[in-house]
């Protein structure tokens, strides 16, 4: 198996002349992700933007084996792909999931979980772009505090929560590998695509997306965005890899907040006090996202092949 | 001809299952259902059926995952009940409207609230429309056998229709009865290879790959769903050429959607379909004894629905005498109106009457054994007495249809429910 | 199918007649991965200019575009595949030298 890597990129195109918004994070994760794995690919997407820019009849942006689940149902549809692929013995095919975050952390985080727990051999990759975009911008289970969306709309939501912490989630069920990634660091994504297509079992990727519509960002941000959200502290770089976590960037010092979110509409309406909060929520997930490491470190390794 | 077993109903349909060799099984577990998927573990588990036996966390992701499955071109099942097929109900769309030959059992049982677990109809009539093909087993006997007829429809070329098989919840999932299994080198003959072929419609491909399960604007989207419809309809055909099939290698089995029972020469024909149809004989046999020419027709499928069958069978040239009244039985009520067959079996009265401009008979409505409630012999006797009060009543004009007020829907069995609790409130 | 294979760069529109007979559609809600009936290229407003002179073909200006709509030339540098390019100007903002520039479409 070739290493997947920014200079190993094959030239062939399987996602092209999709309808997705000009600057489309998503769609550039996807793109990677599909030109990295090839065309010996089963994609599963839940409706969605995915869906909904790709496969309406009669253009199909997806040049691999592709379908669209039902909204709550990415890992169900998944489990079934695989558990065919397992009854006939069918090898060397990757099994990919590619959700939104309403679909990965809140409507489809039941069928997630049902598939992770059974040790399905499939690649999910969230593709975070922090609310129910292909409705209209709605807050979802991983919208940031303080993020304007049109369900919250002065950004301030009474319970003040913060994003799920999808790779924690993912990785309680005790899966060989999971890991966040941003569109700015296309080689540290690949890194780690690379890495999950080969454990045994489940691998969940959290990929940050920005959706320019969506965000009031420009629409050439997509990477640039990506970079600040790592330097600012609000979205790290972290791997589970079979019971070991790595925290892949620890910047000694965050970049102000500003740097990431001066550049989007959506936290516009932010004063003082707002960014103070998301500052120190910041640093609490800092804390325990390193207690985390920690504890894993001093747990002994669990049993598992390399 | 092979020794018949004593097996209860959902017994039977985890043989005739096994039999079928489902490449790809989805298990949750709901009451009454339960024990089917129970017994296909254990199946599996002994070898005797090579199967993926998946356990998902819930029937929306059993339906879900089956898709999946099904895209990949695997023979799939899956069984639920109740608040399960509602919380799939989805999925039944999905999977329709995706074409993809998957096979259910249900076994048919009350929804919340109140709670409970008996058996009723109330949950795949509140989906006959999601485009499944509808089966309703009387015994386990036909349960099985619809089971293994129901892979041979789903999967046919011109059909690719999922299909629905529904057994009365405890009645008849959990009832023994003798049941003759065949063995499976006949089941092998009977059914196409358990993998669909490369290129089926709806399944992905190695060699040009697809895209599946997508979108399509108004235009489109009409197209697709007037094919589904097209194909849902074209399986009445296909239900009876299979029966037949199965019925000349394993030499049992009604033929039509429809089966008609002393029908004939029936002035008064009750319509009903599941389990009941076995009392209902009892009663018949007994006013028949008593002159009173009562008759059944039990709707084995309610979808396609069976007009044209039902239309021949009360007005066809085969008919020694005309029907004076219809009564439709179901375990079931569409609230606000009145159940939901006696509303299809109307529709198709009108409809044949405006055609022939024929008059159509009365009908009455009788719901019963909502949430279990016993339908009891003497019940079905009195619904037969309304019946004939309702034909000899003088206010009767039978040139119209009976009026669709909520008078003609009756609720059977509620007074001899008040009146038992009255005596035991004396004793 | 014919021609090239879907996923060759610059995965070209491919004739597609709209079905006129109800048999003509495909038997179930599917149909050939890659199927590409309609160029995007009307949603964009502005056009990548490459001042491909100076360009090394580093390559960071395919590796970052959202649509694919960035291929590589006879020569090893990078060309705009018009039916694909939306005009985000993600190629623009990524590229190390800053050697493309977001500008009025030129007329043909």
């Amino acid at each position: 198996m070739k290493k997947i890597s920014i200079k190993t990129l094959p030239d062939e195109e399987f996602f092209v002349g999709h309808k997705g918004c000009s600057g489309c994070g998503g769609t550039l994760i996807l793109r990677w992700t599909l030109k990295a794995l090839g065309d010996r690919c089963y994609v599963v997407v839940p409706a969605g933007c995915m869906s909904a820019i790709s496969f309406i009849y009669p253009q199909m942006a997806f040049g691999v084996n592709a379908m669209i689940a039902p909204f709550a149902a990415t890992g169900a549809v998944l489990s079934g792909i695989a558990a065919t692929i397992r009854a006939r013995g069918i090898r060397d095919v990757h099994v990919v999931g590619f959700a939104g975050d309403g679909a990965t952390a809140d409507i489809g985080l039941q069928s997630l979980s049902g598939a992770l727990d059974r040790r399905e051999r499939i690649l999910y990759i969230c593709y975070d772009n922090e609310a129910y975009m292909n409705t209209g911008v709605q807050r979802s289970g991983a919208t940031p505090r303080g993020a304007r969306t049109t369900t919250s709309p002065s950004g301030q939501v009474r319970f003040a929560a913060a994003k799920k912490d999808l790779v924690r989630i993912a990785a309680a069920h005790g899966i060989p590998y999971a890991a966040s990634a941003t569109t700015g660091h296309p080689a540290d994504f690949l890194r780690k695509l690379d890495r999950a297509r080969q454990v045994d079992g489940p691998a969940f990727l959290h990929v940050f997306a920005p959706c320019p519509p969506g965000w009031g960002c420009a629409t050439d941000a997509a990477a640039d965005l990506g970079r600040s959200v790592v330097e600012t502290g609000l979205w790290p770089l972290v791997e589970w890899d079979h019971g070991e976590v790595r925290i892949n960037r620890e910047p000694r010092s965050f970049a102000p907040l500003a740097d990431y979110l001066g550049a989007q509409a959506r936290f516009r309406a932010l004063g003082e006090e707002d960014l103070a909060a998301i500052a120190a929520a910041r640093d609490h997930h800092w804390q325990a996202l390193r207690a985390w490491a920690r504890e894993c470190a001093a747990a002994a390794p669990a049993a598992h092949p390399a | 001809m092979n020794t018949p077993e004593f097996l209860a109903g959902n017994e039977a349909v985890a043989q005739a299952v096994r039999l079928c060799r489902p490449r790809v099984i989805a298990a949750y577990p709901i009451t009454p259902q339960t024990t089917v998927v129970e017994r296909l573990s254990e199946i599996v588990e002994a070898g005797e059926l090579d199967a993926e036996f998946v356990h998902v966390e819930s029937e929306h992701s059993a339906l879900a995952l089956l898709m999946g499955s099904a895209a990949m071109g695997s023979r799939t099942f899956t069984a639920t009940s109740s608040q399960g097929l509602l919380y799939m109900a989805e999925c039944l769309y999905y999977a329709s409207g995706g074409r993809w030959p998957l096979v259910m059992m249900n076994a048919n049982r009350a929804l919340a609230l109140p709670w409970n677990i008996y058996g009723d109809q109330s949950d795949s009539l509140a989906l006959v429309s999601a485009g499944w093909v509808q089966a309703y087993a009387e015994n386990a006997q036909e349960a099985l056998d619809m089971i293994i007829q129901a892979y041979a429809v789903a999967e046919d070329p011109a059909i690719r229709t999922p299909v629905l098989v529904n057994l009365d919840g405890f009645v008849l999932t959990h009832t023994y009865e003798p049941v003759s299994v065949p063995e499976q080198a006949e089941v092998d003959a009977f059914l196409p290879p358990r993998d669909l072929p490369d290129g089926f419609p709806g399944t992905f491909r190695a060699d040009a790959p697809q895209s599946l399960a997508i979108t399509a604007g108004p235009g489109d989207y009409t197209v697709f769903k007037y094919q589904q419809h097209a194909a849902l309809l074209a399986a009445a055909a296909a239900i009876r050429a299979t029966a037949e099939r199965f019925r000349a290698r394993f030499g049992r089995g009604a033929q039509g959607l429809v089966e008609a029972w002393q029908a004939d020469d029936a002035e008064f024909v009750l319509i009903t379909l599941g389990s009941i149809a076995g009392s209902v004989r009892s009663a018949i046999r007994a006013l028949r004894e008593q002159g009173v020419r009562a008759g059944l027709l039990r709707l084995r499928y309610l979808r396609p629905f069976p007009a044209e069958e039902l239309g021949a069978a009360l007005f066809g040239s085969q008919r020694s005498l005309p029907v004076r009244a219809v009564g439709v039985l179901e375990k079931d009520i569409s609230f606000g109106h009145q159940g939901s067959v006696s509303l299809e079996v109307k529709a198709a009265l009108y409809e044949h009457a405006s055609r022939h401009r024929a008059p159509a008979p009365p009908v009455l409505n009788f719901v019963a054994g909502l949430g279990g409630q016993e339908i009891a012999l003497t019940d079905l006797h009195a619904m037969f007495a309304d019946l004939q009060g309702l034909a000899h009543s003088p206010s009767d004009d039978r040139r119209h249809l009976a009026a669709p007020g909520f008078t003609d829907v009756r609720f059977a069995g509620m007074e001899r429910f008040l009146e038992e609790n009255q005596h035991q409130d004396a004793a | 199918m014919s021609g090239a294979p879907v996923t060759a760069p610059p995965c070209a529109l491919r004739p597609f007649a709209r079905e006129t007979q109800l048999a003509a559609w495909p038997a179930t809600p599917q149909a050939d991965a890659g199927q590409l009936v309609a160029s995007n290229g009307g949603w964009r407003s502005l056009w990548p200019a490459i001042a491909l002179d100076a360009c090394n073909g580093c390559g960071l200006c395919l590796l970052f575009c959202p649509d694919g709509a960035m291929v590589w030339n006879a020569h090893g540098l990078p060309e705009v595949a018009a039916d694909w390019c939306k005009g985000c100007g993600l190629c623009a903002r990524e590229c190390p030298k800053d050697l493309i520039v977001m500008q009025a479409e030129p007329t043909p």
